[in-house]
């Protein structure tokens, strides 16, 4: 892997890839932005609530805070949902812990929801986007070792020596020395 | 392999089926009969240890540091309460390291031996070692030297090792020299090795009663808390508590947590999520349970009180005749007549 170790969150909102450097702050608030309200992770979709949650850093282990919203968070897979009486549950996070904010109980990547992934890497601002539309069959290079991946499911992530790929269906990001080639 | 795949369907099994019971009567008919081989299969294990080892019921008592009687209850199916007891019968048997992890996860419940946690590391060096008799002795020396040193140090920078690596340093310390210089130069790995766990502790308090510094002593004093449970929130605090495992279910019933969040203090204690197949771990599993489905602890009731999930366990556990949980039940309040 050619990050160095830091707190990122890396965030996919209808195509753009935005990536915030955690450890800037202590407090990441994330939401909707409106007139009244700018927080500090900013979402546009209307399917995420104005004040959705927060990042936030104690003790140097990062949590992430639901706000528990109309539209909710789905984490690693599973619907954040409150505790007994609604209690607030922090979710203390993992390097690779993947968010979609704003999808109802599943993890829907569309248009309207956002997709993020917590990593304790950092892979720099020189994302590159490949086309992958239309591909059932995504093969990455890293150096000369072929990757294949039959039939991908959107935000599958892969992790290589030289790189780190997200596949968004129509389109896949790149990062470092990765490679794509078009199989079809 | 085959005894684990069973073991681990056996335990879904038993778990779906506790989240079926409708009541504790319900519950008292259709698990407690599951749990009956357990206790049987401890039965026999502990006799077995005490029989080859050539051990009275008192001598072995005395190596495990606990009571003639406790001893007696563990010969008639009665688990013991503390990971440590494991680890103290387990030297008492000379077992080996295999063994003793067998001990530990299958009689237990709990996880294997971890090297980045002080005791454990200590068990695995006297373990190594053969120390044949003088296991235990040597293993309550080394302990209660180091453990002076390792509080009064400061945490310095220590590399970060990858467990496994940490397993290779420490099959390489030759003596208990060696091993105290070991501990005291990764005294920041052990001291990190629960940092997670008190971390989440502190947030899980902030994000709901909003008192700074995971300073919980208002919340403490409201709902009286016992003072041993006040004591391990202080060590928290100062980063100084050895987890344990019905203190971190304790303390998760104090802080109205369910049975997700109690399973991530566990495993962020390095320990196994509640165990459908323990007894008592059965019956918190069933109250936790019981408690998300029928919203206890509805804010928005008139009648609410803060206590009643705790006043709910006490309720529960007091009607049924678990061994050992008698420390457990003292921490909760007293029933009022609402029971």
């Amino acid at each position: 892997m050619n990050g160095r170790i830091m707190n990122n969150l890396i965030v996919i909102e209808n195509g753009m890839l935005s990536t915030y450097q955690l450890d800037d702050k202590n407090v990441w608030e994330v939401g909707r932005t409106c007139k009244d309200n700018v927080p500090d992770i900013k979402f546009h979709s209307s399917t995420v609530s104005r004040k959705h949650g927060r990042f936030q850093n104690m003790d140097g282990v990062w949590f992430y805070i639901d706000g528990n919203g109309k539209n909710g968070t789905v984490y690693n897979d599973k619907k954040i949902k409150r505790g007994i009486r609604g209690r607030v549950k922090p979710i203390a996070l993992n390097d690779g812990d993947v968010f979609v904010f704003g999808g109802g109980e599943e993890a829907i990547i569309n248009s309207k929801t956002i997709w993020a992934m917590f990593s304790k890497y950092s892979y720099g601002d020189e994302w590159r986007v490949a086309d992958t539309k239309g591909m059932s069959k995504l093969t990455l290079f890293d150096g000369n070792n072929a990757n294949v991946f039959i039939n991908p499911a959107k935000g599958m992530i892969v992790k290589l020596d030289s790189g780190i790929a997200i596949y968004m269906g129509d389109i896949t990001y790149l990062s470092g020395k990765l490679t794509i080639m078009d199989n079809n | 392999m085959e005894t684990q795949k069973r073991n681990s369907l056996e335990t879904i099994y038993i778990k779906d089926e506790i989240s079926r019971c409708e009541d504790i009567e319900e519950f008292k008919t259709k698990i407690f009969p599951l749990m009956v081989n357990q206790q049987e299969e401890w039965e026999k294990k502990i006799k077995e240890i005490i029989k080859i080892n050539g051990y009275t019921k008192s001598k072995f008592a005395e190596l495990c540091k606990v009571s003639r009687v406790s001893v007696d209850k563990w010969c008639k199916g009665s688990i013991p309460k503390s990971r440590e007891t494991f680890l103290r019968i387990g030297m008492a048997a000379h077992y080996d390291l295999e063994h003793m992890n067998q001990l530990l996860m299958r009689y237990g419940q709990y996880p294997a031996l971890y090297s980045k946690s002080l005791e454990d590391c200590i068990c695995i060096f006297v373990i190594n070692k053969n120390y044949g008799n003088e296991t235990i002795d040597k293993y309550d020396y080394i302990l209660n030297k180091i453990k002076e040193t390792i509080i009064r140090s400061d945490d310095g920078d220590t590399e970060n090792l990858t467990t496994s690596k940490f397993d290779v340093k420490l099959s390489e310390v030759q003596n208990e020299d060696e091993l105290e210089q070991f501990i005291t130069d990764n005294n920041a790995i052990f001291t990190m090795s629960y940092h997670k766990f008190y971390t989440y502790v502190k947030m899980c308090i902030e994000a709901n009663y909003g008192v700074t510094n995971g300073n919980v002593f208002e919340l403490a004093e409201s709902q009286e808390w016992s003072s041993s449970l006040r004591q391990c929130v202080s060590a928290i605090n100062q980063k100084k508590w050895y987890p344990t495992r019905n203190k971190i279910i304790s303390l998760g019933l104090h802080l109205s947590m369910d049975h997700e969040q109690i399973d991530k203090m566990l495993q962020l204690a390095h320990m196994e999520p509640l165990c459908a197949k323990n007894i008592f771990e059965s019956v918190i599993m069933f109250i936790l349970e019981d408690a998300s489905l029928n919203n206890v602890l509805d804010e928005s009731s008139d009648d609410y009180d803060p206590d009643e999930l705790l006043r709910y366990a006490r309720h529960i556990l007091e009607e049924l005749d678990i061994p050992e949980v008698e420390s457990f039940i003292s921490e909760l309040p007293e029933i009022d007549d609402e029971w």
